[in-house]
């Protein structure tokens, strides 16, 4: 088990990208014959060694399946799916578990950074990127049968475009994409508002398109007991609020079968719970156990376990709400910033288990060497700290630090010392969770930590929390920080379509930010661990906690018991 | 011939601060079958636990320490708990001085006397239930039917008194011993109890404990008194005699202090001693007007006095002439 | 008599419920917290997607919480009182079908720990306070302070490790219905049973224990003793009857606790009860199902304690006359 992050994935991006799309028509083309064992494994290692191996695969495959396949997985979920409706997800268990089994996406962001292909074969744009063409993989059957097309995808995106659906991905789809419509049965065309080079990345977050069949759901329905066909591997099964999720096997998934006969998602919310059940196997994989299991697994003491960190599953950042009497002043923030040391933090409050980080961006990444290059860290120096501090308008007001209960405590705490070391005066409240959404929202705070997680993109994941216009929607910007020249650079940023002036442009952005200190950032956060039995094979995840199969490799689909 | 014959009964609490109190001492009396004895005297002179050594109910921090209980022949100090419980409530039972706490709030009157029965006559529902009805009669309850399937709280306290004495005489015992069974009455009912306790007493034959501390009322009810003061008898004798000519100087100071038409009212000057630490000697002398040197060094016992024959003893070394003069 | 009581008490928990269905329906509409959000997903922080306003208005429409709050609890408790307590917005599962779903588990459990604490502590209780000072005097007050002392959540832990992960003889989480399994009901049931089962029992036990240290210097007790009655009777039957009598007051409160489930112990062996319901509901801001399942706990403690009150009337004949 490794507690190190890698320090290669997302080397690259849109480029990349673009290679691996056009590999991808070539791998799919060379694969559309109709006999399900002739389509082919699409992991990664098919996808760099090229269609010709295709065939080699699955004639193995069919023995191999007999071989594996059978057997229903317990799976420990640290969340419950809320509700089984395609277009809501109300949290990242809830989307990883529908991801991991029912419901598609076009395209997915793989754990190296790349675009792979998914129920969309290649896409491609035009010149300034307003238009974009899709090809739809042919022979995909949904659940109840039926074959996906082009009109499958169009009902799914304005289902989704329509504000009065609520649908999740309404936000990020709606100001984008003007238009959808068919260019044949297996093409669409999106006629987007503007420049949009980097939409199949927003779209490649399951919460923000699945595919569903044509009219799945009445319009405007929101509550659903039972969850819409989709195209992945297992079936929507069973729904129980508060306690499970049951999916089953898909023979006719366009994959290939996967080996698991059924995969129960039981809500075991105490994580000293699930490790407790995966050692006594009545579970046999979970996700979320703590850094002491997965300690104790390492050494020895607990046997027949395997554990590997989720080491993208998230970041946190503190952040200031620059409308408070207390932060609107530059000099005050950058006070609390120099006070901030953010490796003690990650040792204090996540047992040293971490990576520092500068932006929204993974380390070692190309965003992470562009923002090293513009914006040098602000490491803690409590003596500058303390010397800002004085200089500055601070006359000992209590800070309102909020944090959420459970994680959000031991972070609180330790910030709370450094801040009080420097000579801040602060309030710490510890919240329930809505309690704690609710003062962001209505600015009931000085002083913040919040997480986050990385989407492929540092200015498309993040701008909702720059933008002006969203400053009066306080769930996007909560910092409430407003720069109109900000915003025009980030409009110039969606429609940038190579890397170079993407990194340039990120570098413009990431200085802006830099220079009005409205965020510290503290680290990547490696506590999540999945743990699961050892006679579990097939087991991969790409590290951002999530459980996802599929082209990109991993996932729930080829996991099979041996006997 | 004497149903119980108590010797030289002797009665020690274990005190919660490690020190002993003997509450009764070296006490002496009979009652003969059919007899009704008066046990009188002042507050904590040790009555009520001579009572309750006789049924063996004492609390745990009690122990007889010497002495016999003769029943029937039988020392009851000496019997196991199981034999004992033979004994009660079948041969000799008791009733209470508090009617309104006596009795289980939570059952009918009616079950707390046919239990008697059941217990220990073994007899089944319906026949208890038929006896019980029967007792209430006999101890005039009225509507006794009615009575049968009522609470306690239901009744006054005279009719619970009523009660407690049908439990007690359930099974027709050969002792009933009554520790002060009317005090808490009113005057009246106090009069209609005493009639129910003396008619069946009279028709059943029992031997009776009367204990009292109201001298009118013992001289109405019994043969013969015996008069404690401080854990030990001063007197005992019949009824009438002892109540006209007292020889014992405490018997002379207790009938003195009852009112009494055309004579001053005298209490007993001074307070009862406290019996952790008793006086040597005859335990009256700090408050008897006639103690002598003697009296304060060697301790009287209850003896028979001259003229020989009428039975009276009294424990005193100058004891009274018998007509209220000194011998 | 008893029946017109009883019938009388029923009535009288009728404004007790009206108060309280008030109280309930205005506190959780003021658990701070926005439900709109919630339900599109931006609980808790993690999530930095964007959200549309006009999303944003759909959906708040959809979830009807602009209508004024007295329009809003008319309309509640217009169904209410129909069997009917709304629809989540989370799903299309009324919200009394989903209650109704976990409610035989909880009252399973709450059942078997009132039982077992039941036959630990009468016995133990009575035991301690008959023999005072002796060794059953020590183990009750054992007990006592054990259930007193240590939090549930770890007693429930170190169960889980001993009889689940050490010894692998009963399973640590989860619930199978009597009805599919009984063995299997009760190897599910066991554990959590215990947890509550003691806690309640240490309850019980400090109660009865001085209760009947009491009861036994009552003047009744003498009376019972002096009619010859075994020390079995006497302690069975006169005074366990009294004694009861204050102790229903006592175990009328606890069993209604009981019975609207515990969070913790059902958290942590993820047992499909109502109150984990609560607590998940509550995350959600599911406020149909959250008031429907605090309803549903208040109707419970008003009907325990009803029957409670019943009972305490059943063994003392004094209170039906009152
Ligand atoms: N449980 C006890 N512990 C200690 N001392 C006791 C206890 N019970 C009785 N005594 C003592 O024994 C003495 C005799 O008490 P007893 O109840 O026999 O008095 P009594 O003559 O019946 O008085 P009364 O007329 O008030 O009923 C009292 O001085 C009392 O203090
Ligand atoms: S012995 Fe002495 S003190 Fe005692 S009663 Fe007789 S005369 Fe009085
Ligand atoms: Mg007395």
């Amino acid at each position: 088990m490794s507690m190190k992050p890698s320090a290669t994935w997302v080397r690259s991006l849109t480029g990349a990208c673009i290679g691996a799309a056009l590999l991808a028509v070539a791998a799919a083309c060379g694969a559309e014959e109709p006999t399900a064992t002739a389509v082919p494994t699409p992991t990664t290692e098919f996808f760099e060694a090229g269609g010709a191996s295709a065939a080699g695969v699955a004639a193995g495959e069919a023995e191999l399946w007999e071989e594996r396949q059978g057997g229903t997985l317990i799976f420990g979920s640290a969340k419950e799916v809320t509700s089984p409706h395609a277009f809501t997800t109300t949290s990242s268990v809830d989307g990883h578990t529908k991801e991991a089994t029912w419901l598609e996406p076009l395209i997915q962001l793989g754990g190296d950074g790349n675009l792979y292909p998914v129920l969309a074969t290649s896409w491609v744009a035009n010149d300034d990127s307003s238009v974009w063409t899709f090809h739809l993989r042919q022979g995909v059957l949904f659940h109840n049968g039926v074959e996906m097309t082009s009109a499958d995808v169009i009902w799914s995106v304005n289902y989704v475009m329509d504000a009065n659906n609520a649908a999740r991905g309404h936000g990020e789809l709606a100001p984008l994409v003007r238009s959808i419509e068919a260019v044949d049965k297996y093409t669409v065309r999106f006629n987007m508002a503007g420049s949009q080079s980097s939409f199949p990345i927003i779209i490649s977050d399951i919460s923000v398109l699945p595919i569903i069949p044509v009219d799945s759901l009445e319009p405007g329905e929101i509550q659903v007991r039972e969850g819409s066909p989709g195209t992945g591997p297992f079936k929507f099964d069973e729904w129980v609020p508060a306690s499970k999720t049951v999916v089953t096997r898909f023979d006719d998934y366009w994959g290939g079968k996967p080996y698991l006969e059924k995969i129960v998602f039981q809500l075991i919310a105490s994580a000293t719970s699930r490790g407790n059940a995966l050692r006594t196997r009545e579970i046999q994989l979970t996700e979320r156990l703590t850094p002491i299991f997965a300690g104790r697994v390492e050494s020895g003491e607990i046997g027949a376990i395997e554990v590997s960190p989720a080491t993208r599953s998230g970041y946190r950042r503190v952040i200031f709400n620059v409308d408070s009497p207390i932060f609107d002043d530059i000099d005050v923030r950058l006070a609390a910033t120099y006070a901030m040391d953010m490796q003690k933090l990650l040792d204090e409050a996540f047992f040293g288990l971490g990576a520092l980080m500068d932006g929204v961006v993974p380390p070692g990444s190309i965003w992470d060497d562009t923002l090293r290059a513009c914006c040098p860290r602000r490491e803690g120096d409590p003596d500058k700290a303390r010397a800002l501090l004085a200089a500055s308008s601070y006359a000992g007001e209590p800070i309102r630090l909020i944090v959420g209960r459970g994680q959000g405590e031991p972070i609180g705490v330790s910030l709370s010392r450094q801040l009080r070391d420097v000579g801040f005066n602060v309030n710490l409240q510890v919240l329930e969770s809505g309690v704690y959404d609710d003062k962001q929202a209505t600015g009931d705070f000085d002083l913040s930590p919040k997480g986050g997680s990385w989407g492929g993109d540092p200015v498309i994941d993040a701008a909702g929390r720059w933008r002006c216009e969203l400053t009066e929607l306080h769930y996007n910007n909560q910092t409430r920080y407003c720069n109109p020249e900000l915003d025009s650079m980030i409009d110039v940023y969606y429609g940038l379509t190579e890397i170079e002036d993407k990194l340039a442009q990120y570098s413009k952005i990431a200085t802006i930010l830099y220079d009005a200190v409205i965020t510290k950032h503290m680290g990547w956060n490696f506590t999540r661990f999945f743990g699961w039995n050892d006679n579990l094979k097939g087991f991969e995840h790409r590290g951002e906690g999530g459980y996802t199969r599929g082209p990109i490799g991993g996932g729930l689909w080829r996991v099979y018991f041996e006997d | 011939m004497a149903i119980l014959d108590v010797q030289h009964l002797t009665v020690d609490f274990a005190l919660d601060d490690g020190g002993t109190l003997r509450a009764v001492d070296d006490t002496s009396f009979t009652i003969d079958s059919g007899e009704v004895l008066g046990l009188v005297g002042e507050s904590g002179s040790g009555k009520s636990v001579t009572a309750l050594s006789i049924m063996r109910l004492l609390d745990s921090q009690a122990d007889i320490t010497a002495g016999r209980i003769l029943f029937d022949g039988e020392d009851l100090a000496t019997k196991s708990e199981a034999e004992m419980r033979t004994i009660r409530g079948q041969r000799i039972s008791m009733i209470f001085q508090e009617p309104m706490t006596s009795l289980n709030p939570a059952y009918t009157v009616g079950d707390q006397v046919s239990e008697v029965f059941r217990h220990h006559l073994h007899m089944g529902f319906g026949e208890s239930k038929q006896r019980a009805i029967e007792m209430f009669e006999r101890v005039k309850i009225p509507r006794p039917k009615d009575t049968y399937g009522k609470f306690p709280h239901e009744f006054s306290g005279g009719m619970r008194q009523r009660v407690m004495i049908a439990i007690a005489l359930a099974c027709g015992p050969d002792l009933l011993i009554a520790d002060e069974p009317t005090t808490a009455l009113d005057v009246t009912i106090q009069a209609q109890v005493l009639s129910v306790i003396q008619d069946l007493q009279h028709d059943m034959g029992l031997a009776l404990l009367f204990i009292s501390h109201d001298l009118e009322v013992v001289a109405q009810m019994c043969d013969k008194v015996a008069v404690m003061y401080g854990a030990r008898l001063m007197e005992v004798g019949e009824s009438t005699s002892l109540f006209t000519g007292p020889r014992h100087p405490y018997t002379d100071g207790l009938l003195r202090s009852i009112p009494r038409r055309g004579q001053p009212l005298t209490p007993i000057a001074g307070t009862i001693f406290d019996l952790r630490s008793p006086p040597d000697g005859c335990r009256f002398h700090p408050r008897c007007p006639y103690a002598e040197d003697r009296c304060r060094r060697e301790t009287p016992e209850l003896r028979a006095l001259e003229p020989a024959g009428d039975g009276r003893l009294a424990a005193c070394h100058f004891p009274l002439a018998g007509v209220g003069a000194k011998a | 008599m008893l029946i017109r009581y009883s019938l009388r008490r029923l009535l009288e928990t009728i404004p007790t419920l009206f108060i309280i269905s008030v109280i309930v329906f205005s506190l959780v509409l003021l658990i701070p917290g926005d439900r709109v959000l919630v339900m599109l997903g931006y609980s808790g922080g993690d999530i930095a997607d964007v959200i549309s306003k006009e999303v944003y208005a759909a959906m708040e429409i959809r979830l009807g919480v602009n209508d004024p709050i007295p329009l809003q609890y008319a309309r509640w408790l217009g169904r209410a009182l129909q069997g009917d307590l709304g629809t989540s917005p989370l799903h299309a599962i009324p919200v009394m079908d989903i209650i109704l779903a976990r409610l035989p588990a909880t009252i399973y459990l709450a059942l078997a720990s009132i039982i077992l604490g039941t036959l630990v502590a009468i016995p133990l209780g009575v035991a301690a306070a008959v023999k005072q000072n002796t060794w059953v005097d020590h183990l009750a007050n054992g007990v006592v302070l054990f259930g007193l002392v240590t939090p549930g959540f770890w007693v429930a832990l170190m169960l889980v490790l001993l009889f689940g992960v050490y010894l692998g003889w009963l399973p640590t989480f989860g619930y199978t219905a009597p009805q599919d399994d009984f063995v299997e009901f009760l190897r599910h049931i066991t554990l959590p049973t215990i947890v509550l089962g003691l806690d309640f029992a240490a309850n019980v036990i400090r109660f009865i224990r001085t209760d009947f240290i009491e009861q036994m210097r009552e003047d009744y007790v003498r009376t019972a003793r002096a009619k010859g009655l075994s020390e079995r009777l006497v302690i069975w039957k006169h005074i366990f009857k009294n004694s009861m009598l204050a102790t229903v007051t006592v175990l009328g409160f606890d069993i209604s606790r009981l019975m609207g489930g515990s969070t913790i112990i059902e958290s942590i062996f993820a047992y499909p009860g109502i109150s984990f319901l609560l607590l998940q509901s509550i995350f959600n801001r599911d406020f149909a199902t959250v008031q429907g399942v605090v309803i549903f706990i208040a109707l419970m403690v008003v009907f325990m304690n009803y029957l409670a009150d019943i009972l305490y009337a059943l063994l003392n004949p004094r209170i039906r006359y009152e």
